[in-house]
């Protein structure tokens, strides 16, 4: 019956065209160029509608064809939207092929399958490869930032080789880890997100809400970020592809600005003019002329005078430097402490494939060096990704990577003295990196060679017996890694429909440090130097067995997965160090003379799901989803262990609606999607979170036993319960598009550290308590502005806000803990801090906020201003690290092979304490540090309004913590700018290549920021921790593909 | 047909797969440097234990400048009357009663949880059953800790024993901790020191048959640390005689420096005079980085501990403690008596015989013991120093007092005797500015490097509380104040 009815509608069919074609009667010679966006397209199939035989474009894009006055040509061409156009008695028509709206169809990699982006329940966001190639970046993770709604990623240090801080939808813990779960190729990963190279991946999905992310149930509580890696395609011949670039890096925001030796000295003599003035044994006269006395012993004390011996005083007692005193040299340490920072990056990749089997091949190097002086990142990458179809039903898989890394870690946070970032900004020019005659000229060793200035003269401000110009190049800080990470399957169909997939992945990652201070210059020469190593494997393997049954009955269609995971972690862990280097230049361990350290340790932890999903949906209109996980994890007791997520999810796809029928001309899609679910979060710091422990120590070569957590046999999962609502829409066939989500995020149970009383031993008991909350919006639009005359201009926005909210606590008056104090209906982030009240401008002290007291010393109520930062009140100052916007913008022109390409990333409304200028604003009590130009506008008796107190040499806690230097630190950064240029098909097609680009880009070109010196990008806790800041790397590279 | 049976061999297997539970065991995972606390109380482990408390209690740290026990007795010179801060990082703060005093500062919480956690962990050991000798030792060890650990509080926390015996102290906790111990409330200043007695008493029965092998063992307790912390007890609290022949007792077989070069330096637990310290080893070293505060030629170290030069004014021509003077850096007067070794390690010193000679001294002279013969410990000390014996014709019982007082400052300077030596004689610090002379002068001083430079010579530069107060008896600046941690969750404080 069906055969017959078949053969039917084909008669029909043909009787129709026999018409058409029978009509026809006059027939014409059109021409015509067929272009995309802007480029000749040869190759593409024109044919005469309903008729079978045609003609197809050269290689100038140009065609030449007979038809009927009539009639209507085709235009076809692979991964492009098929064109009619009536001929109505024209001879030339050209036409321009738009690709095939990809997105409409878009297929993204979900957990543990892959779904259509208008159908999907869940809320998750994609970026193909496209767009992570542009971004010159030495880890992917910084790729997200400003181009992934609901994503907020901070690259707080911009050191070559480290990973961006990431947080999904807010934050979702207190004392768990709130870092989001990256799957590479199907399964978690435990290898570093760096050392993927950026040019393997395929796409990366964001997965943020329950329907799409429960499914990795106990750890999916943070949001999941799948990473893809490239594969071959189905019967395509094999496509080499090589990139090269080659560029250099600066800071992409000048430090802070500080002040010339002239100004140090006029204003070290003012403090030192205060200081002798208050005591009662000076006359104002008498300060002066001390202060002019001792200026330069004080700064310089038995060092060389940077004015010259004839200069004794340099600052006369009027405060200003006298007639003819000049400096007679100025040493650059920041300038000493930066190098040229070159990158260098090449790939080579080989894909393609048959019908059965597909393969992707790819090497890569990346040479990344940073500004800090010794600071780089150096990175190897191989990978084989292959596919077989090996019978009609059975399919396996393996990809393997390897990557080798090197990274060169000075240290480049924390107040140490040794930190490469501040130690240029905290040392003022007139103390000399080189030994200097008292005439200005340097002072030579017998070889003729400058010599070091360890500078034991200089003053507690300034790194005395310090020259890190001098010894970072000695020094070592290696980071050394070697990952490998095999992703392997095999997938047999049962029957139609039903499918069994066994995968096998692990992860290897051998991780070296060495760290060796030299014996011969610097502070290390007293003791002999030493040098530490420290080895650590992390093997972790994933084995999964799914299986899937995808069926449908008339406009049913279902879909229900089953499976099993079992997931093992070792870490293995050894440290040595020994010091007194017995030879110069040999950071071995065998030559140092004295054992310091040796020590070592394992950390087993494991896994176990089971995990279910059923999809249905009816007449692709309406979707459901359901999904169920049991977790155990070894973390938790045997009681206590097994947890259970779960998520439910649907969307409508109103535009197949029959009553939408009116708007199919321009509404291509409309979705709306609901989802609700819970996630859960094991990851609390301990592996042992169940146990009471002793640690084991050894106490001069006995065993030692010392309490080290107490035994919390009831601490379970913490629990992630979140809500997205949202709405999808597509417009013109894809040419505009975007997405409204709404979400909710509660966080209940949370693995807290409750303080309990020190007295008892212990400063914390771990325990399920407290609760917190994210609310949130997320909009995305997209659209093609223009699209004509070879022109594209696209347009994209993101932006995201949340609000984080702590909900329930342990105690009502919890501690406080630097900056924060938690408060219920508060942030995690609010600060809590002494409240600057400004300086006075009678005497020009600094002033704080306390609160009054009466009598009997209860607060009254009102608050009053001190001067005594020690007796100063603590306050929430309304303001919260947390932005209350973020997100990015991103557009591109092309025409003609041109291509100009931004991405722009935007946080607005978060707060910063910046401690990194603290550092450089003392009030005149650390002799010798350097200052920030702010110390300009101080207190005098001249200048009484201000915001800088009067300098002196004794301390006065101006530059301790307090809301003085909390700062806003809304920014806008391009994040990238790229020009792209592709030769001309018919030029590079004689040299049989496929496609030629030839590019120019930047990263970090330019920053709009509030907060000079200030790199924006800081930690989302919101304190400065004296950082590597941000890069801007500038590069010109080509790709060539054939 | 092939292809069918392979596929339900398949899909058997494939069913097999998905069944698979894992084994329980594969959950079940265990530390390898750490011990189960169900495993922890037997007897076995009780030497471990102690050991434990000890290295807590001398290597646990919150700072650089708050490292163990050995930075608590820094603070507690810092804040009296012998010593100058050089204003670096570290303790100037604690010159200047800014910071151990306050309940939200870092270092009041570091002094309080340090001791506590050590004596949680003495607990855990104590709390073991059996009778084994060395389970019996080991015990007599926690004890004798834990002891100490009190003895520290009831000093710390409470004005001393003679002012107030009944004031509210500090709370008590004689049982390990677990999760539904209950956090205690104040007991009493004598409730603390019954504690102290009864431990001490059971420690010294315990470990009468205890012999440390070698100088190496010299931080473990044996009957002479257990008599000299009785010495200190009984001195507290006005037990006079008690405390004079605890003291002797404690100090039998140990002998007197009487060069210089013995004297300086400070870092050598084999030191005849030392009954009882804690040796460095280049692995285990945390506790000698307090050495960069005191060492005062350490080059590049922070070297904050100078010399009241009025104190340099109190030595006699002639003792070998003189040598160690010597004017530095910016004009500060530094002791040279501390001193790191090569390898950065300096071995602490927790009692030795000399303060001993000082309590029994002391508590003969209070306890009326004829001057002449109360003196004659203080004599033996003295005389060993280079100096002679004390005059104590014309003198009264107060000045006698005064004088051996005096004497454990210059003897005692650095070790940590300054403020409760104050709060237990119930006296106030002293402080005074150089004059103004001596201020206009010029001194050689020796800097980094070795070579001399003409400098202004400076003492005192904080005379008062901060609260412009001038320095008083009882003061509550002297003690250590209960953190706002405990405050905040201990309801019963």
């Amino acid at each position: 019956m069906r055969v017959y009815l078949r053969l039917l509608v084909v008669s029909l069919l043909l009787f129709a065209g026999n018409i058409v074609y029978a009509e026809a009667q006059q027939e014409k010679r059109v021409t015509g160029t067929v272009t995309s966006e802007g480029e000749p397209l040869p190759g593409v199939s024109v044919q005469l509608k309903g008729a079978s035989s045609g003609t197809i474009t050269d290689i100038d894009g140009n065609y030449s064809i007979e038809v009927p006055t009539t009639g209507t040509l085709v235009f076809r061409f692979v991964g492009m939207r098929t064109v009619e156009q009536p001929v109505d008695n024209r001879s030339v028509i050209n036409v321009t092929l738009e690709s095939e709206s990809k997105e409409l169809e878009e297929v993204m990699v979900v957990a543990y399958a892959t779904a259509k982006k208008y159908s999907f329940t869940g809320a998750a966001s994609t970026m193909k490869a496209g767009e992570i190639e542009k971004l010159q970046t030495s880890s992917v993770s910084r790729v997200l930032e400003g181009t992934v709604s609901g994503v907020q990623a901070s690259a707080a240090s911009g050191q070559p080789g480290t990973d961006a801080e990431i947080r999904i939808r807010g934050i979702g813990s207190i004392n768990a880890s709130s870092a989001p779960l990256y799957v590479v190729d199907g399964v978690p990963f435990d290898g570093s997100v760096n050392s993927i190279n950026p040019d393997d991946i395929s796409s990366m999905t964001v997965l943020k809400d329950a329907a799409s992310a429960a499914l990795y149930g106990s750890r999916g509580a943070n949001g999941v970020i799948i990473i893809t890696t490239k594969q071959g395609d189905q019967n395509t011949k094999a496509t080499v592809k090589v990139k090269a670039s080659l560029g250099g890096s600066n800071r992409a925001v000048r430090d802070y600005d500080r002040v010339s030796t002239d100004q140090y000295f006029e204003l070290y003599w003012e403090a030192l003019r205060n200081q002798y003035a208050k005591s009662a044994d000076y006359t104002p006269a008498t300060a002066a002329a001390q202060a002019s006395k001792d200026l330069v012993t004080k700064l310089m004390g038995g060092g060389p005078n940077p004015y010259g011996p004839q200069y004794t005083q340099p600052v006369g007692t009027d405060g200003k430097l006298v007639a003819g005193a000049r400096p007679l040299w100025n040493s650059d340490w920041s300038d000493a402490m930066e190098q040229q920072a070159l990158r260098t990056e090449l790939n080579l990749s080989v894909s393609g494939g048959g019908k059965a089997n597909q393969y992707f091949f790819s090497a890569g190097y990346l040479n990344d060096k940073g500004i800090a002086l010794e600071s780089g990142y150096q990175r190897f990458n191989l990978r084989s990704n292959i596919t077989s179809e090996m019978t009609s039903w059975l399919k396996g898989g393996v990809n393997l990577s390897f990557a080798h890394s090197m990274q060169n870690y000075p240290v480049s946070s924390d107040s140490k003295t040794s930190n490469v970032i501040t130690a240029g900004r905290t040392m003022p020019g007139f103390y000399p990196i080189y030994e200097m005659n008292t005439d200005g000229s340097y002072k030579l060793d017998e070889n003729g060679d400058r010599i070091y200035d360890f500078g034991s003269y200089r003053p507690s401000g300034s790194m005395a017996n310090w020259n890190l110009p001098a010894t970072l190049p000695l020094d070592k800080s290696e980071r050394m890694k070697d990952e490998v990470s095999g992703r392997t399957f095999l997938e047999a169909t049962i029957i139609e429909g039903l499918k069994f997939k066994t995968s096998f992945n692990f992860d290897l990652i051998n991780y070296n440090t060495l760290d060796y201070t030299n014996p011969k210059l610097g502070p290390a020469k007293e003791n002999g130097g030493g040098v530490s190593r420290m080895n650590t494997r992390t093997f972790s393997w994933t084995w999964n067995n799914i299986a899937t049954y995808d069926k449908t009955i008339g406009e049913h269609h279902f879909n229900i997965l089953a499976g099993v995971e079992a997931y093992s972690y070792r870490y293995d862990e050894l440290t040595a160090s020994r010091s007194k280097m017995a030879q110069p230049d040999m950071p071995e361990l065998v030559v140092g003379l004295q054992l310091t350290g040796g020590s070592g340790y394992r950390i087993d932890y494991a896994l176990v799901g089971y995990l279910t999903q059923a999809l249905y949906d009816y007449q692709n209109k309406y979707f459901f989803s359901a999904s169920y996980r049991r977790d155990g994890s070894s973390r938790f007791a045997p009681e206590t262990r097994w947890g259970n997520f779960w998520s439910l999810g649907t969307s409508w796809r109103i535009d197949r609606e029959e009553f939408m029928a009116s708007t199919s001309d321009w509404l291509s899609a409309l979705t709306l999607k609901m989802s609700y679910g819970a996630q859960g979060n094991d990851n609390l710091g301990t592996y042992y979170a169940s146990k009471g422990l002793y640690t084991i120590v050894s106490n001069l070569g006995e065993n030692a036993l010392v309490s080290d957590r107490m035994a919390t046999p009831n601490l379970k999962w913490e629990t992630n319960l979140n809500f997205n609502a949202g709405i999808d829409f597509s417009l013109f066939n894809n040419r505009f598009s975007g997405s409204f989500d709404f979400f909710t995020r509660r966080s209940k149970d949370l693995l807290y550290s409750r303080p309990i009383a020190p007295s008892l031993g212990y400063g914390s008991i771990d325990e399920n308590v407290g609760a917190l909350k994210n609310t949130g919006i997320e909009m995305v639009l997209n659209g093609t502005i223009i699209n004509q005359n070879g022109w594209v201009w696209k347009l994209g926005m993101n932006l995201t806000h949340y609000k984080n909210k702590v909900t329930d606590l342990p105690l009502k008056d919890m501690p406080r803990s630097g900056v924060n104090k938690l408060q219920v209906g508060r942030s995690v982030y609010d600060f809590y801090m002494i409240e600057w009240a400004g300086v006075d401008p009678e005497n020009g002290d600094p002033l704080w906020y306390k609160d009054e007291v009466d009598a009997n010393k209860n607060p009254t109520g009102k608050r009053v201003t001190t001067n005594d930062y020690g007796s100063a009140d603590y306050y929430y100052v309304n303001k919260s690290s947390l932005p209350k916007v973020y997100g990015g913008f991103n557009t591109s022109l092309s025409w003609k092979g041109f291509d100009l390409s931004a991405i722009f990333a935007y946080s607005i409304g978060g707060y910063i304490y910046n401690r990194d200028v603290t550092m450089i604003l003392h009030n005149g009590s650390l002799e010798g540090r350097d200052w920030s130009t702010e110390i300009l506008r101080r207190w005098t008796p001249d200048n009484r309004n201000t915001d800088v107190p009067a300098l002196s040499t004794t301390s006065n806690n101006w530059n301790s913590a307090s809301t003085r230097f909390l700062q806003n630190n809304s920014y806008m950064r391009l994040k990238n700018l790229t020009l792209s240029y592709n030769l001309p098909k018919q030029w590079i097609s004689k040299l049989s290549l496929s496609s030629v680009q030839v590019y120019v880009q930047g990263d970090n070109l330019f920053t709009i920021h509030r907060n000079q010196g200030l790199d924006p990008e800081q930690g989302i806790t919101g304190i400065t921790y004296y950082r590597y800041p941000a890069m801007r790397t500038i590069s010109g590279g080509i790709n060539v593909s054939f | 047909m092939r292809k069918i049976k392979i596929k339900s061999i398949l899909a058997a297997v494939a069913g097999l797969f998905l069944a698979t539970s894992c084994s329980s065991s594969f959950l079940d995972t265990d530390p390898t440097d750490a011990v189960s606390s169900d495993k922890v109380s037997v007897p076995e482990n009780a030497e471990a234990l102690v050991n434990g408390a000890w290295y807590n209690l001398f290597d646990y740290s919150s700072t650089y400048a708050n490292i163990g026990y050995r930075a608590l007795q820094c603070l507690d010179d810092m804040m009296a009357s012998d010593i100058v801060s050089r204003p670096k990082y570290g303790f100037n703060s604690s010159y200047q009663f800014n910071d151990i005093a306050q309940s939200s500062n870092g270092r009041t919480e570091f002094a309080w949880y340090l001791i506590y956690k050590t004596i949680d962990n003495c607990n855990t050991a104590i709390s073991i059953k059996g009778d084994s000798e060395e389970l019996r030792q080991a015990q007599g060890q926690a004890l004798a800790l834990r002891a100490f650990c009190y003895l520290h509080l009831v000093q710390h926390y409470q004005f001393t024993y003679l002012k107030d015996k009944d004031a509210p102290c500090v709370p008590i906790y004689t049982e390990p901790s677990n999760s539904s111990t209950v956090p205690k409330g104040k007991s009493t200043v004598a409730q603390v020191y019954q504690l102290i007695f009864d431990d001490l008493t059971l420690a010294k029965d315990y470990l009468k048959n205890y012999v440390r092998s070698g100088d190496n063992q010299k931080f473990k307790p044996n009957v002479a640390v257990v008599d000299g912390l009785l010495a200190r007890a009984y001195l507290l609290t006005g037990q006079w005689e008690e405390a004079a022949k605890a003291a002797e007792a404690a100090r039998a077989g140990y002998t007197l420096m009487t060069t210089t070069a013995e004297y300086e330096g400070f870092n050598n637990i084999s030191n005849k005079e030392w009954i009882w310290g804690f040796p460095q080893i280049p692995s285990q070293s945390d506790a000698s980085y307090n050495f960069y505060y005191l060492d005062a030629t350490y080059v590049g170290a922070y070297s904050s501990f100078m010399a009241d030069p009025h104190l340099k004014d109190t030595f006699i021509e002639g003792d070998i403690r003189l040598p160690l003077f010597q004017w530095m850096r910016e004009g500060y007067l530094g002791y040279k008596k501390f001193h790191m070794r090569a390898d950065d390690t300096a071995d602490l010193v927790l009692m030795r015989a000399a303060e001993m000679y000082l309590i029994e001294a002391e508590a003969k002279v209070r306890d009326g013991v004829a001057l002449a013969q109360a003196v004659a410990p203080l004599n033996t000390l003295r005389n060993a120093r280079g100096v002679g014996d004390y005059e104590v014709t014309g003198k009264s019982q107060e000045d006698v007092i005064n004088e051996i007082l005096m004497e454990r400052r210059r003897e005692l300077w650095g070790e940590g005797f300054g403020i409760t030596d104050i709060l237990r004689t119930q006296k106030a610090v002293e402080r005074a500015a150089l004059s103004d002379e001596m201020q206009k002068t010029e001194v050689d001083c020796w800097q980094e490097g070795g070579s001399f430079e003409k400098r202004n010579p400076l003492g005192h530069w904080f005379l008062n509380f901060p609260n412009g107060k001038p320095f008083t008896v009882n003061s509550t600046y002297y003690l250590y104040a209960i953190p706002q941690k405990e405050i905040n969750a201990n309801p019963n404080i």
